[in-house]
């Protein structure tokens, strides 16, 4: 019930912000407002596993069916409204067939853009947002043009990352080189770590809504037995626990020919023992960077590594954490376009390591994925997409907890119809 | 980094009357492609030059600048009318004339004077991807080249320094000023070559599809 009331009180602190803010500025025929979205529908053939979607701890968006599925993948709406020349508004509503609430909201934010007629500038925007991490998913609602399912980095930014708070961008530009930094202060985002300890990377395209809930891989230690029995057996990525502000830096390259180069530093110094609602703050910090080029015959080159730690329930007195998992993931992504076809290559390296000897657990895991697509466009607002996901990846875990072998290879091969309008 | 060279070649030509001599301008890369939107300029040594009169306009439609490369005399009043039914927030951070206009649809204009030679470079704060040049020269002659990369000047018979510019014109690529003398008769062939960059700034990395939010 209290979530209940927490989730209503936060979609109408968002829903307020956009709208007040839209009244207060109305002149020139300004605010004025807009409605984008897309419509996914998807054939999947996929490997007889369990997906984390099913608890387990497989990697894939969908698994554990024999044939052939169908199924809506997602349904979003762009909602905008231009409030002022300045000032604008955004709300990302989403649907799809395995999330909690029939409806949620991606991102839902305010952007203060000014015009850059100057050396140096600036823009902010405060609202609930993703951390400007990924480079694939640059589509309309979040969609990469070049492939179904994110890169694993970008699966856990979709899954566990967003920020609810402000964002403020500052800028000096030249003839052809752009130098940014950037930081932002946040909240309700302490659960983030828990999917990556618990279940490690996976490689799909459902990012949560913030009211999202999570299935989490029935693993030993959250089992009744288990030492942190008292976690959910799901888990709320995007809840406010500790009342601390988290934080991200970052900078960002951009030069007209030779692309562009981005890295952060993100860290929530939670204090993780404080366990609410099944779900304790995670103390989580990572590095991340990425970078995007076009190659000689015009081939995208988009790359991403990040690494990072998370740990829960620090016991005092040097005892340390009871789960203690250091992340790293790097891609390549090359891709070519001529006329309304692309064909997109990307290779994955993932690991997590378990850096905690106090409780039986074991959140190592290594791996590795390719990913192969063609997208073709008959018209600019219709997508047809085929991709082929092969992962192989080893965590002791799948064995401890589930009696399966430790290592297992998944094959996904899906087809998408994305209808933009 | 792709290099193409551009060769110039430039013939003062007869005179249709006493009064006006042509350059015809040829632009073409080194492997023979015609080059489209360069600007051909000719300076009179004199430094005499007559002000501005010619209408220019840098309209925007279909969520593009049209045209991409518009040159103009120094102290020319460009109008700026958005043919598009929406928005558009144009604006340039060029130090040759910093400035912005917020043009709703429907044909909405506004007009900004260019008054210092340079490159103005120009985009929209709502569309990431419109991009178009306003190259301000101080001269009435110029001419910007065709599909075919040809120009054709029409001047008064004297000394002149001719020059050239592309948007992507590589910015240390060697000199390519040139100097003729126009007669009312007779011609005069020169040549110049211009480094250039890759065209990779025209199409920005990815799909530009549906990215703007």
């Amino acid at each position: 019930m209290t979530n209940a009331i927490s989730h209503l009180r936060l979609t109408f602190k968002l829903a307020a912000l956009v709208c007040l803010a839209t009244s207060a500025y109305a002149d020139d025929g300004l605010p004025s407002f807009s409605a984008r979205g897309l419509i996914d529908g998807r054939l999947v053939i996929t490997d007889n596993t369990q997906s984390w979607e099913q608890r387990g701890l497989g990697k894939t968006r969908y698994g554990g069916q024999p044939d052939v599925i169908a199924r809506m993948a997602e349904a979003s709406l762009i909602l905008q409204s231009k409030i002022t020349w300045d000032l604008s508004g955004m709300v990302h509503l989403t649907t799809n067939t395995q999330q909690k609430n029939a409806v949620d909201v991606v991102e839902a934010f305010l952007a203060y853009k000014p015009a850059p007629t100057g050396e140096f500038g600036f823009r902010a925007k405060a609202g609930a947002y993703f951390p400007p991490i990924s480079l694939e998913n640059s589509g309309l609602a979040w969609t990469s043009p070049y492939t179904i399912s994110s890169s694993a980095i970008n699966s856990w930014v979709g899954e566990e990352l967003r920020s609810v708070g402000a964002e403020v961008t500052a800028f000096r530009q030249t003839d052809d080189l752009t130098f940014s930094v950037l930081a932002s202060g946040f909240y309700y985002n302490d659960p983030a770590g828990t999917v990556m300890a618990w279940r490690g990377w996976a490689i799909h395209d459902r990012e949560a809504g913030v009211f999202e809930r999570l299935p989490l891989p029935n693993v030993r230690i959250v089992q009744p037995t288990g030492r942190l029995f008292r976690q959910a057996p799901y888990i709320e990525p995007f809840k406010e626990i500790d009342d601390r502000m988290a934080y991200y830096v970052g900078a960002r390259l951009e030069h007209e020919d030779l692309g562009e180069l981005r890295v952060m530093y993100y860290a929530n110094p939670a204090d993780d023992l404080e366990l609410t609602n099944g779900q304790w703050p995670w103390r989580t910090s990572f590095f991340a960077a990425g970078g995007k080029t076009l190659l000689p015959g015009d081939i995208d080159l988009i790359s991403q590594f990040m690494t990072g730690k998370t740990t829960v329930v620090t016991i005092p007195n040097g005892v340390g954490p009871v789960v203690n998992t250091h992340f790293l993931s790097g891609f390549a992504l090359v891709s070519k376009q001529w006329d309304k076809h692309r064909v997109s290559l990307r290779l994955e390296y993932f690991e997590t390591k378990d850096k905690d000897n106090l409780f039986p657990d074991n959140n190592n895991e290594w791996g590795n994925a390719l990913t192969a697509a063609y997208v073709f466009r008959p018209v600019d607002n219709q997508r047809l997409t085929l991709e082929f996901l092969h992962i192989r990846s080893t965590r002791p875990e799948r064995t401890l907890s589930f009696s399966l072998p430790r290592t297992a290879t998944e094959n996904q091969l899906q087809a998408s119809y994305r209808f933009f309008f | 980094m792709r290099r193409v060279g551009l060769v110039l070649v430039a013939m003062s030509a007869w005179a249709s009357s006493a009064i006006a001599g042509t350059i015809n301008a040829q632009v073409n890369s080194d492997t023979g492609a015609a080059v489209a939107s360069a600007v051909v300029y000719a300076i009179p040594a004199t430094g005499q030059v007559p002000a501005p009169s010619k209408a220019a306009s840098m309209a925007q439609e279909n969520q593009q600048f049209d045209p991409f490369v518009l040159p103009v005399q120094v102290g020319t009043a460009v109008e700026f009318p958005n043919r598009d039914s929406f928005r558009h927030h144009v604006y340039s951070f060029s130090p040759a004339k910093p400035f912005e206009l917020k043009l709703f649809g429907g044909n909405e204009k506004q007009v900004v004077t260019f008054d210092k030679e340079g490159v103005i470079a120009l985009g929209c704060n709502i569309h990431d991807n419109m991009l178009g040049y306003i190259y301000a020269v101080p001269t009435p002659y110029f001419a910007k080249t065709g599909e075919d990369g040809k120009a054709a000047l029409s001047l008064p018979p004297g000394a002149y320094s001719v020059k050239i510019w592309h948007p992507n014109q590589k910015a240390n690529g060697p000199d390519n000023s040139t100097s003729l003398t126009v007669s009312a008769e007779g011609a005069s062939d020169v040549k110049a070559a211009v480094v250039m960059k890759s065209e990779r700034k025209a199409k920005k990395s990815g799909a530009k599809d549906e990215t703007e939010y």
